[in-house]
């Protein structure tokens, strides 16, 4: 595969990505956090955890999905989210095996999921699509327009 | 060498303020959604749903946030059960709860009227809530009418209790009021009219004009 086309679906995956996490985030700010927190406690989280998680996740999660997007800090962005994603795999699939009524619920990425199920596999898909998101199609970053400017007044 | 340190901190003191251009613009966003009273709602139970049944599209959808002490809710009650006598399917009403820290009995009422609903007769007895609230709603103990009203529709006491104990049921209600916050809702009636915010009774018969308008359109194509 020549590197356009690699660059091509790593802009692509980006979007993708970064676009579900930006709209998940965004629809949990201007939700109750009440209902986060009832969320997350479903998930069989620590009480003391939800309430603070409920206030910091989607914040998080609309900035670091609009990072992606514009390719801001990108590799840290992505690094982030996976990480965030894969802790979040662990809780679904924790909740999910110890059938808690956490059904229809997530943390990151989706708003409200049909199942635990779906909800898992929207996560690993999410993780995989940040793989190329982070290597391939870095010439369509804020990262390298600004990288590119300083370099031409540098030269 | 010393060319590159400062191409760096130019670099990274450039992202940091892009960084920062996007969480402020992220911020107002999110603050301007909050003032136009945006947000994700719950789906309600289908007991709570009247008017226009299934995927049919209705040419009105409310979403009420309703307190059952509440006198200007109970106005709003008796419009909007006029106006779906009207329209029918034309109109598809959400009724959420909203019980007000001022209204003693409120939240106790939804939860009762809810129960009632899961025997099939929730606008039954929160009709007779609305229609009876200077029975209950100032009541010192426990209002004996809760009860009452369930003998009255002939509803499964056994049943009722099981479902007054079940927690979820309480936490729907809690939890539909703190969506209604989210959305900037601060008293009741509160309507979300095809979308648009707009409080107080008046505001469905509002509508119902614009609907009559409409209906009056279409024979004359």
């Amino acid at each position: 595969m020549n590197k356009e086309i690699k660059g091509h679906i790593g802009f692509i995956a980006r979007l993708i990505a970064g676009l579900s996490l930006t709209t998940a985030g965004f629809q949990k700010t201007l939700a109750s956090h009440t209902f986060l927190a009832w969320q997350l406690q479903g998930l069989g989280l620590p009480d003391f955890s939800c309430s603070f998680l409920a206030y910091v996740i989607p914040y998080a999660e609309l900035n670091l999905g609009l990072m992606l997007i514009t390719g801001l800090f990108l590799p840290a962005a992505a690094s982030a989210l996976a990480i965030a994603l894969a802790i979040e795999e662990i809780i679904m699939l924790q909740a999910w095996l110890r059938m808690l009524p956490a059904a229809g619920l997530n943390i990151f990425g989706i708003y409200f999921a049909s199942s635990a199920a779906w909800a898992i596999f929207q996560n690993a898909l999410l993780i995989v699509l940040l793989y190329p998101a982070t290597f391939s199609g870095k010439r369509l970053t804020l990262d390298f327009l600004i990288e590119n400017n300083i370099s031409r007044r540098f030269k | 060498m010393q060319k590159n340190i400062t191409k760096n901190k130019i670099f990274n003191a450039r992202r940091i303020l892009a960084a920062m251009g996007i969480i402020a613009f992220s911020t107002i966003t999110v603050i301007i959604a909050k003032a136009n009273h945006k947000g994700p709602m719950m789906p309600v139970p289908e007991y709570r749903i009247a008017g226009a049944e299934g995927n049919s599209k209705p040419i009105l959808e409310i979403y009420e946030y309703t307190d059952l002490a509440c006198p200007a809710c109970a106005i709003a009650n008796i419009s909007i059960t006029d106006i779906i006598g009207l329209y029918g399917d034309k109109i598809k009403l959400h009724f959420k709860h909203f019980p007000l820290a001022m209204h003693k009995w409120s939240e106790k009422a939804s939860l009762y009227a809810d129960c009632a609903g899961e025997q099939g007769q929730f606008f039954p007895y929160a009709r007779m809530l609305f229609e009876n609230q200077e029975k209950w709603a100032e009541s010192e103990t426990e209002p004996k009418e809760f009860n009452i009203y369930a003998d009255l529709l002939s509803l499964d006491k056994e049943k009722m209790q099981i479902c007054l104990k079940n927690t979820s049921n309480q936490e729907r209600i809690k939890l539909e009021k703190a969506e209604g916050k989210a959305k900037g809702i601060e008293g009741t009636p509160a309507f979300f009219i095809n979308g648009k915010f707009r409080m107080g009774a008046g505001a469905v018969i509002e509508e119902a004009k614009k609907i009559e308008n409409k209906l009056l359109q279409e024979k004359r194509k």
